[in-house]
């Protein structure tokens, strides 16, 4: 008796996003576009509602094979924004959305990286799929994955593991990452070269970072180990990758 | 596993390490060092726990409170550069980023149509957000500080300073990894610290407990030696005003057991002393008449009438003895009830009519009203027995003896005057001593044991009562009763 009660219950806070007074006058299907034609009520919507209802439309439409894209009019004119624009066509891929408490979401993403190899001369790829917080900028992502570790047998972790990141962030496509002292800290037994390209390497991958610089608590003024310099701007160097 | 110990007296006791732990556990010693570690602990976690919470508190909150401004600031820069018709100024854009990499944190524009106008990540920018905060923010909730584990989000309404329409939405999240990288260090700083007190606490809590129980120890000590019988010393350990206490009463109890236990050794002196001579007497006797060849039958007769003599002081002697231990059994055969003081002092007069007329002595008894009071008759008749014969025994011929007996509310009073020999002074502090005769020689001119005057003061004691002496050699004696008219248990 108690869970009939409670899916009533369930149902009937789940309105239905079309009001009753809007009514769909007809709608056109051509090479996978549907065009929805509503009447004069459509536009008598709160702004909210409207985009809550324009969105529950398009995402269950679009799950329809031979639907592509979702387009608004009402009566014949196109739907118009506030800044009288017209709004184009529509899919899933135009709607963002949150399930749960959080104002962003974790998403899933491709990375490049790059690690140390075997002898520790060389760097080695790992193409990973992460799943993170879409707070967390695809940079940082990035360098905190090279802190963690690889996960295939044959690459091995090149940066210290207690190094931690103070901020990491782009300019002008150049990307200053910007670490502990724990970078400096005896890590692995890799030449000296590869922890710094296995970070710059990888950050390049990224669109929009062709340059890299590394900081230490903010400070340029150091050498790593025997002879690089922190005060120059890495690029990256193809060289270091080991050949498959 | 056993452990082996000597005892004081030399043994070996095999003491298991069990019996060591439980020992241990059950001491003060233990108790003080739990309870200073308690003290000295505990504040010290609560504190460092307190101050790392509140910090992490603060930092957050205050976080929290810069973004926020901050974006109010560059909320109302887009409205005056009207950034969310038009994303196209540099500077805005510039704004946004620095504002994003200070932060280290994300920036989404979002203008009335729902759209992203830009995203400082670059990953959303021209879709559609619909959103629970955002619709909410448009209809003018703003949900401020929602924070998950590594970043404080929230959303900012972009709206003119002097109108309720909402132009727009500013979403905004901050990384709090600096915060957990610093709460880190100071955990590690506090845990650091509280490590070093903690083993300071438990070092000064191990010596104070040793030595605040030291005290303790000493008066085990010195009980065990009194005990084995190694000292005769008093228990001296003043360390604390309890020990000190505790010393001066257990002195006190072992003074009482060496008193009682002198004047028992003393009593069984006097007793066998006092046993012996009716004994000695009689072997005289016996011998010198075995000793004699031709004795007559006369002296027979008389030697025999001495032994029967002796025999009968040593019965009286054995008597007496028996009646003064069972008045010492404290009062617990008592047999209280109410009696006729007037009767009870007629009765002894009248049999001791015979031995006082034989020396011509007049004897009164002044009663001043009748007298009932709650007492065991046989005890207090032993005892005004006792000081009447004494009156009567140690009187001269033709002397007196008086009397009287008087009573207020609460006491009865007898007293017992003669016209004797008197007791000289110096006596009169021990006349109520077991075996004590003030003429020392224990003659028997005047026929006595010695015990009469200690069994009365027994049994006036035992009814809660006093008794007093006056003496003047040569002129008489006094002696004084006070009892209670109702017992007092």
């Amino acid at each position: 008796m108690r869970r009939s009660r409670r899916s009533r219950k369930d149902i009937r806070s789940i309105i239905s996003a079309i009001p009753d007074n809007v009514f769909l006058l007809n709608y056109t299907l051509d090479n996978g576009q549907l065009s929805l034609s509503f009447a004069q009520p459509y536009l008598d919507m709160s702004k909210p509602y409207e985009i809550l209802c324009r969105s529950a439309i398009v995402r269950t439409l679009c799950q329809i094979p031979e639907v592509e894209y979702v387009s608004f009019l009402v009566g014949d004119k196109p739907l118009l924004d506030s800044n009288e624009t017209p709004i184009g066509p529509l899919n899933d891929e135009s709607f963002v959305e949150n399930a749960g408490n959080e104002i962003n979401t974790y998403t899933m993403t491709t990375l490049q990286l790059y690690f140390a190899n075997e002898k520790g001369d060389r760097l080695v790829g790992e193409r990973v799929e992460v799943r993170y917080s879409s707070n967390m900028s695809v940079e940082k992502l990035v360098v905190e994955q090279l802190i963690k570790g690889p996960i295939t047998k044959d690459a091995y972790p090149a940066i210290p593991p207690e190094t931690k990141i103070v901020s990491v962030a782009t300019k002008d496509g150049i990307c200053y990452v910007n670490l502990d002292k724990g970078f400096l800290e005896q890590g692995y037994d890799v030449l000296e070269m590869v922890p710094v390209y296995s970070i710059v390497n990888s950050l390049t991958e990224l669109p929009g970072i062709s340059k890299v610089q590394i900081l230490i608590n903010g400070e340029t003024n150091l050498t790593y180990q025997e002879s690089i310099r922190f005060e120059t701007i890495f690029e990256r160097n193809l060289d270091m990758i080991e050949e498959t | 596993m056993n452990q082996s110990m000597f005892t004081q007296s030399g043994e070996w006791a095999i003491i298991s390490r069990h019996r060591v732990i439980t020992t241990y556990l059950k001491s003060l010693k233990f108790r003080i060092l739990l309870v200073l570690l308690l003290a000295g602990w505990l504040p010290m976690l609560i504190v460092a726990s307190g101050i790392l919470d509140s910090y992490r508190e603060r930092a957050i909150t205050v976080r929290g409170t810069d973004v926020q401004n901050q974006c109010r600031i560059l909320s109302n820069q887009l409205i005056s550069y009207n950034y969310l018709k038009d994303p196209s100024s540099e500077l805005i854009g510039g704004e946004l980023t620095q504002l994003s990499n200070l932060y280290d944190g994300r920036i989404i524009v979002i203008d009335e149509n729902f759209k992203v106008i830009r995203d400082t990540y670059g990953l959303i920018e021209g879709k559609l957000v619909v959103s629970e905060e955002v619709i909410r923010c448009f209809q003018g909730e703003t949900i401020n500080q929602l924070s998950t584990k590594r970043y404080i989000e929230m959303t900012i309404p972009i709206q003119e300073a002097d109108s309720q329409k909402i132009l727009g939405v500013l979403l905004v999240s901050v990384s709090t990894d600096s915060i957990w990288d610093n709460l880190d260090v100071l955990s590690g700083n506090a845990r650091i610290f509280v490590l070093i007190c903690g083993v300071l606490v438990l070092t000064f809590a191990v010596l104070l407990s040793y030595f605040l129980d030291r005290p303790l120890n000493r008066i085990i000590h010195s009980l065990q030696e009194i005990a084995e019988g190694y000292s005769t010393e008093d228990l001296k350990v003043k360390s604390y005003t309890e020990t000190e206490q505790i010393s001066r009463e257990f002195n006190k109890i072992v003074n009482q057991m060496r008193v009682l236990d002198e004047s028992r050794q003393e009593f069984v002196s006097n007793v066998s002393h006092e046993l012996k001579t009716p004994l000695t007497s009689m072997k005289v006797l016996a011998d010198s008449l075995l000793a004699q060849e031709e004795v007559p039958i006369e002296l027979y007769q008389e030697f025999m009438n001495d032994i029967a003599e002796e025999i009968e002081r040593e019965n009286k002697i054995i008597t007496d003895l028996l009646s003064l231990v069972k008045m010492d059994k404290k009062a617990a055969n008592l047999n209280i009830e109410p009696v006729d003081i007037n009767d009870l002092l007629e009765l002894i007069l009248k049999r001791l009519r015979p031995i006082a007329s034989r020396k011509n002595i007049e004897m009164v008894l002044e009663s001043f009203r009748p007298v009932t009071a709650e007492v065991d008759a046989g005890r207090l008749t032993l005892a005004f027995t006792n000081l009447i014969e004494n009156a009567v025994k140690y009187n001269k011929e033709n002397g007196w003896v008086h009397v009287s007996l008087d009573a207020d509310h609460k006491f009865f009073y007898v007293k017992v005057m003669d016209s004797g020999k008197g007791i000289p002074e110096e006596s009169l502090d021990y006349i109520f001593e077991r075996f004590y005769r003030v003429d020392k020689s224990h003659s028997n001119e005047i026929d006595g044991t010695g015990l009469g005057l200690a069994i009365t003061r027994s049994a006036i004691q035992v009814h809660k009562g006093a008794i007093k002496v006056t003496s003047h050699l040569g002129e008489g004696t006094t002696f004084s009763v006070r009892i209670p008219l109702n017992y007092i248990a």
